[in-house]
């Protein structure tokens, strides 16, 4: 899966854009203060095609070898992803 | 079928010897197949409707995912018809790389071909065997794309990701090993009792037919015609190449799996000369090509199957007006009762095995309507 570091993100919308699953989303963060506004990914909509990736003018996304997503139910996959935060 | 002598079998849609869905109505006269109806439509995903909508970078993911077995070759394809209508030139390196990666498509392609053939005439050991080493070849296709299938590695004016020397050295060790594997394939198809038994002399498609139905690819050359886009058509890095177009005369199903086992040596020959003679530089355009001039192009590419069309029509801007995809199988398989006239039924499998079908890719000019019979007739009629 990939990551996106949010500190190096400078709102440009391009990964949003491009995606082709329509998996990003730009959130507003009203805490921010330059760039207000920041993608999340939809992993359940995700086909792991890595334009987002290479389309961000910041690198702000990298590349990981997490793969939490292969589970058998949708509620355990969101707990398992959860809960490996958590301890980590 | 009442009042007719003929009995009718419906083989699929779930599981037809293959694993994907299509429909075949099998008339028989006691064992004897008298006709056979493909009645498809099973798996229509809408995606020429889909790419209209979409942006052109957008449907390059779209146009990976028609097939998954050849989706190097649908991006490449899709890719040289946008450069066509954008006039768009695309730079030595990348042309060798996305040779590389079709042919080591079709390799693994081919691959999984002789595994099923393994498992359908129940020879589950070339199952097994073939699997393994069908392995090796998609650890290559990571190891230069980053993912083993689902490659999305062609885009238009390049490709996405370069070769480093290192990796150069690590397919050619993969290569090498391959090559000895596939001899040792050819061996067991030439002498194997099983195989010959099952496959000589069944599915027999003589050359007239192949010019009037419009067969293309393996199938095509089994028959001792000579047609291949590689050499008819100038895309990737294929002018450069020197290889053989593969025919027999056989024109039954083992030909048919003899030309594609003889394609895969070509294809070794040919992924080793273009890493030993690929050219410096970059591997694509520095920004993304979002926007395309007005135009239209048709592109031609050489699948494992036979010949992919794309034709896009752009009025300019970021979406195309028209995306139209003509996939081999659409016309191997709609047009393939041809073979199965006066065949055993129990050969039916052995036959379809040999066409190679790949259902997910031609299920998208599909006009099913409620009385399938006549719509079926008109469809067949549009495969010619
Ligand atoms: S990997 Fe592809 S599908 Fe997934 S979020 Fe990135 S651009 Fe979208
Ligand atoms: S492309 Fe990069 S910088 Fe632009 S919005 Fe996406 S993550 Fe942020």
């Amino acid at each position: 899966m990939q990551v996106v570091d949010i500190a190096k993100c400078i709102s440009c919308r391009l990964c949003a854009f491009d995606c082709p699953a329509y998996a990003i989303e730009m959130t507003l963060n009203p805490a921010a203060e330059k760039y207000k506004y920041y993608p999340v990914v939809d992993f359940g909509k995700c086909v792991f095609c890595y334009q987002c990736v290479r389309v961000c003018p910041t690198q702000a996304y990298v590349t990981s070898n997490m793969y939490n997503l292969a589970s058998f139910a949708r509620e355990k996959i969101i707990k398992d992803v959860l809960k490996k935060d958590i301890e980590s | 079928m009442s009042g007719s002598k003929y009995i009718e079998i419906p083989i699929g849609p779930q599981h037809p010897a293959l694993h994907e869905p299509i429909l075949f109505r099998v008339k028989v006269e006691g064992e004897k197949i008298v006709d056979v109806i493909p009645s498809t439509g099973y798996n229509h995903r809408g995606i020429e409707r889909l790419c209209e909508d979409n942006t052109f970078l957008r449907d390059v993911f779209l146009a990976g995912r028609v097939c998954g077995i050849c989706n190097v070759i649908h991006t490449t394809c899709y890719s040289e018809c946008i450069e066509r209508v954008g006039n768009i030139d695309v730079p030595p390196r990348a042309k060798y790389l996305r040779t590389i990666l079709n042919e080591l498509e079709r390799i693994h392609s081919h691959m999984l071909l002789f595994a099923i053939l393994g498992e359908l005439i129940g020879f589950q050991t070339l199952f097994m065997l073939v699997m393994r080493d069908r392995e090796s070849i998609l650890t290559l296709k990571e190891l230069i794309a980053g993912n083993r299938i689902q490659a999305d590695y062609v885009m238009p004016g390049g490709v996405r990701k370069d070769l480093t020397p290192e990796k150069i050295q690590q397919i050619k060790k993969a290569l090498d090993q391959v090559r000895a594997r596939i001899k040792y394939y050819k061996k067991v198809f030439e002498n194997d009792s099983i195989i010959k038994k099952r496959l000589s002399g069944v599915g027999i498609l003589d050359v007239q037919d192949v010019y009037r139905y419009g067969f293309v690819g393996p199938i095509a050359r089994a028959s001792g015609v000579k047609s291949d886009v590689r050499c008819e058509d100038y895309y990737a890095a294929y002018n450069d190449i020197p290889f053989n177009v593969i025919t027999r005369n056989e024109c039954d199903s083992w030909s048919r799996m003899m030309v594609r086992v003889d394609e895969l040596f070509e294809s070794v020959n040919i992924v080793e000369y273009a890493v030993d003679h690929l050219p410096e530089g970059p591997i694509g355009p520095k920004a993304m090509i979002r926007t395309v001039k007005a135009g239209e192009a048709i592109a031609r590419v050489e699948a494992p199957r036979g010949e992919l069309v794309y034709y896009i029509i752009s009025k300019g801007g970021d979406k195309p007006y028209r995306v139209k995809i003509r996939t081999p199988s659409f016309n191997n398989i709609l047009n393939c009762q041809v073979m199965f006239k006066d065949a055993n039924l129990a050969d039916l499998p052995a036959i379809l095995v040999s066409l190679d079908p790949c259902i997910s890719c031609m299920e998208r000019l599909v006009v099913v309507e409620e009385n399938g019979r006549a719509e079926m007739k008109s469809l067949v009629d549009l495969a010619r």
